[in-house]
């Protein structure tokens, strides 16, 4: 179909399909009349059972924690699949990144930039760790928390530094520590079979509710996810500037 | 200790470690080796909960949250033959595959491993679980590694543009599948499908019970490739590398129709009026098996061509499941079965041609091959089983189909069936006789131009003869076939998956209050007739000798059969046109109208 032809079904579809699907909706019950039960199970069972005080983290790593450990892999097959659409290609050749343009003698991150960096990294860095290590306490948790530690080495980029960051590939530190990340979930998950429990079966001591070292697993899990999250971040960030930077189409011989 | 964590777990595990070992210098054989491990460990898992729930559904609650006070709080693995059986039939797939690019790849590239354990972690846990939105996590990874993985050979811009194609639509899919577990959870209040089934029960159909059905169901057919949503199947599997294309023909696009049975009987077959849905799923399937039939005879990319007849085998496995019966559920399994044992083998002996030729393009390779006698002669062996040869057990499979249709009043069903089989296998019949035997010349309704895929640098140059084990999986996935048509035991546990799946009340009552309630009788033993298969497969014969030999296709008859057919092929053609921005409009419309229909009718 031209693209002008196309318009018009898609466009008569999507009207019958918005349009039945809003009449759905409308027969779902009234917006604040909650009726289901799956709110107040949990809302009662979390303190006595679990001595957690945030619902949000004991749901996605306790209640839920299986379908936590599939999300994690999702996020591990993204970077793996993505820098498996990223590797150098056999007709490309990598080269020393230049200046793209010409008027500057070298690469010189302003002073302004440079200084912004260097002050923000650290703060970043222990807000990232602040937020993975009180998941279970406040709201945030290993996948906002291995965000922002990853954002943290973006400073790095930004002033300057980048070098620090084309290593990181295959072989580096971080992609052990992104596999270990993952691995680690599924091995705290197994921690539960030989007490004859089932798989993720949260076992660990559950501490006083509200104190750093509470809920059993969930501070681990967080732990986990948040190096996972936050390598496979720094991973993708490495492939994507190899990618602009470093790797050059050369002719075919 | 249960075993039924450990299909998943296992396989996410060492797709971890593989990944950590990516790099080693003289990794390729350890790699190798550990995947194959790993895929023996889950098929060994696989088969022993088969065999435990065969005495009873298994039922288990990751991390102990088991229902308090009738409500599940937790996410379960309901495990009966039926997921068992099928998690085990893509394990033995990933054997297959995995033993098959042992010499397939010139070099592995990064994470290839990885992510074909990924994939198999997916495949395991989607088969396995009850809870609709882990359902949808391993939905999305199954997406992810298998999006990646069709993209493998980015040297060339076909894999890439699979690649986005089958990204896009599925993607697509997976929002349609979100809506609708939205809907539902605002019905019912919760994610478990048993609990989901036992909210809505007694309950009349509204529109917003009918709408989140279609959306589910739209959902998973995009994976299960029924028209109109099958767009993206061809593009992505005619490119993607072999050991990846056997998993998808073979399994993935058959979980997504899994997946719709299965919301339908524990959630929704109380609610909607089965006549009508049996109307609506049957409609869809038969369009699809007729249309991918056809479309198969019409490549000259041989793996395009085994693409569209899955299209075709997803039609009539859509048509078969949508009888809504115990018998010919029980059929359908079969010919899950058997069909993707046959596929996977098709597409090992396409892999082969690939390593010696690099090409799969009929035309290109016509008579090239006749050195490949062991290939050519199980290629043919394959192409027969697909048309529905006794014993395999694609022959069972549809045979119980057919036969339950003829009961069931749908009399125009199995005419059909065998024609679509007939097509699917004739076509590839066809490209074998003239690739392995030099038979007939070109076709007169191919496509002019192949579209490239994996072909090209990717396997090297071609070394003498075709590695023992490359043949070894082919041998094995014929063989498992006919035991799948054979064994009498196979039926039985088929016979008992579809009986355990069907029963709605007795799921319910195992998930929610954990009372087991008495096994369905076993049904007496089926033996579909043996004529018809036959019938069938001389069909498929006579199609592809229509197209070899001298005939009404060649000679002055030629023209005028041309003419006759220009206008529709001509048009089929345009439609599978290969933009995304097309297949997307295709969705929608096709979606509307679904809705439309339901909410009406329902």
């Amino acid at each position: 179909m031209s693209s002008k032809l196309r318009h018009f079904p898609f466009v008569l579809g999507t009207l019958v399909f918005a349009g039945f699907l809003l009449r759905a909706l409308c027969a779902l019950p009234p917006f604040g009349e909650y009726r289901g039960a799956y709110g107040p199970a949990i809302l009662s069972t979390m303190e006595p059972l679990r001595h957690a005080q945030q619902a949000v983290a004991s749901i996605t790593f306790d209640y839920r924690g299986f379908d936590t450990l599939g999300e994690e892999f999702i996020l591990f097959a993204a970077v793996a699949g993505g820098l498996l659409l990223l590797r150098r290609q056999e007709s490309e050749a990598a080269h020393d990144p230049v200046d793209q343009s010409g008027d500057r003698g070298g690469i010189e991150p302003a002073p302004a930039v440079l200084g912004l960096g260097v002050l923000m990294f650290p703060f970043t860095l222990l807000l990232g760790i602040y937020v993975v290590l009180h998941g279970h306490l406040t709201p945030g948790g290993g996948f906002q928390g291995g965000v922002l530690l990853a954002t943290a080495f973006y400073y790095v980029y930004l002033s300057g530094e980048y070098h620090d960051l084309l290593g990181m590939s295959r072989g580096h530190i971080v992609s052990h520590l992104e596999a270990a990340g993952a691995a680690g979930y599924v091995i705290i998950g197994l921690l539960a079979l030989p007490a004859g429990l089932h798989y993720l079966h949260n076992l660990l001591p559950l501490g006083d509710k509200g104190n750093l070292l509470s809920a059993g697993t969930l501070p681990l899990l967080n732990i986990t996810v948040g190096t996972e999250v936050a390598s496979a971040f720094l991973l993708l960030i490495a492939a994507f500037l190899r990618q602009v930077l470093v790797i050059r189409r050369e002719k075919k011989p | 200790m249960s075993l039924a964590p450990f299909p998943v777990i296992t396989a996410l595990f060492m797709a971890a470690l593989l990944a950590a070992l990516e790099q080693l210098s003289s990794r390729r054989r350890l790699l190798d080796v550990l995947s194959l491990a790993t895929a023996m460990a889950v098929a060994i898992f696989d088969w022993q909960l088969l065999d435990a729930s065969l005495a009873g559904t298994i039922v288990y609650w990751f991390g102990d949250w088991k229902p308090m006070g009738g409500f599940p709080v937790g996410i379960a693995f309901v495990i009966d033959p039926a997921s068992a059986g099928l998690a085990l039939l893509s394990a033995l797939l990933t054997l297959a595959a995995l033993l098959f690019s042992w010499h397939h790849f010139h070099a592995v590239r990064t994470y290839y491993h990885t992510l074909m354990l990924l994939f198999l972690a997916s495949l395991q846990g989607f088969a396995l679980t009850g809870d609709l939105f882990n359902m949808f996590v391993f939905f999305e990874l199954m997406g992810v590694a298998a999006y990646a993985l069709t993209g493998y050979k980015i040297e060339e811009s076909g894999p890439l543009e699979g690649a986005l194609n089958f990204a896009v639509m599925n993607s697509v899919a997976g929002l349609m599948v979100l809506l609708g577990i939205a809907l539902l959870y605002a019905l019912t209040g919760g994610l478990n499908l048993a609990w989901a089934g036992a909210a809505l029960s007694g309950k009349p159909a509204g529109t917003a019970v009918s709408a989140a059905f279609i959306l589910l169901a739209v959902g998973f057919l995009t994976k299960g490739a029924v028209l109109p949503f099958h767009f993206w199947l061809p593009d992505a599997h005619s490119v993607a590398p072999t050991p990846a294309s056997v998993l998808f023909s073979g399994i993935m696009v058959q979980l997504g129709l899994y997946a719709v049975a299965r919301i339908y009987w524990v959630v929704f077959s109380t609610t909607l009026d089965p006549d009508l849905l049996r109307q609506m799923l049957l409609g869809f399937g038969v369009a699809t098996a007729l249309v991918g039939g056809v479309m198969a005879c019409l490549q000259r990319h041989l793996k395009r061509l085994l693409a569209y007849s899955t299209v075709s085998h997803s039609g009539m496995m859509l048509a078969g499941m949508a009888l809504l019966d115990r018998r010919a559920l029980q059929g359908t399994l079969l010919y899950i079965a058997g069909h993707g044992l046959v596929k996977g083998a098709l597409f090992i002996g396409t892999g082969v041609l690939v390593y010696h030729h690099r090409s799969v393009d009929e035309k290109e390779l016509h008579g090239r091959c006749r050195h490949l006698r062991v290939t050519g002669v199980l290629f043919c062996v394959a192409g027969l089983a697909l048309s529905g040869l006794p014993p395999f057990g694609t022959w069972t499979g549809k045979g119980i189909i057919k036969e339950t249709a003829s009961d069931l009043g749908y009399q125009f069903l199995p005419p059909l069936l065998s024609l679509c089989s007939a097509l699917t296998a004739g076509a590839v019949l066809r490209a074998a006789g003239g690739i392995f035997f030099g038979l007939g010349h070109s076709d007169p309704f191919s496509s002019s131009a192949p579209a490239t895929g994996e072909e090209g640098s990717e396997t090297g140059h071609s070394r003498g003869p075709t590695p023992r084990i490359m043949l070894v999986p082919l041998g094995l996935l014929l063989v498992a076939s006919l035991g799948v048509g054979m064994l009498p035991q196979v039926q039985q546990v088929a016979d008992q998956a579809a009986g355990r799946f069907i029963d709605r009340a007795a799921y319910q009552a195992l998930v929610l209050q954990g009372t087991p309630l008495p096994l369905p009788r076993p049904a007496p033993q089926a033996r579909p007739g043996v004529t018809v298969s036959f019938v069938t497969t001389a069909a498929a014969l006579v199609v592809a000798a229509l197209f070899l030999g001298p005939g009404p296709l060649r000679g002055r008859g030629r023209e005028s059969v041309k003419v006759l057919l220009r206008g529709p092929v001509r048009l089929l053609r345009r439609v599978h046109s290969g933009y995304i921005g097309d297949y997307v409009t295709w969705f929608i419309c096709g979606t509307g109208i679904m809705m439309a229909l339901a909410q009406f009718w329902f």
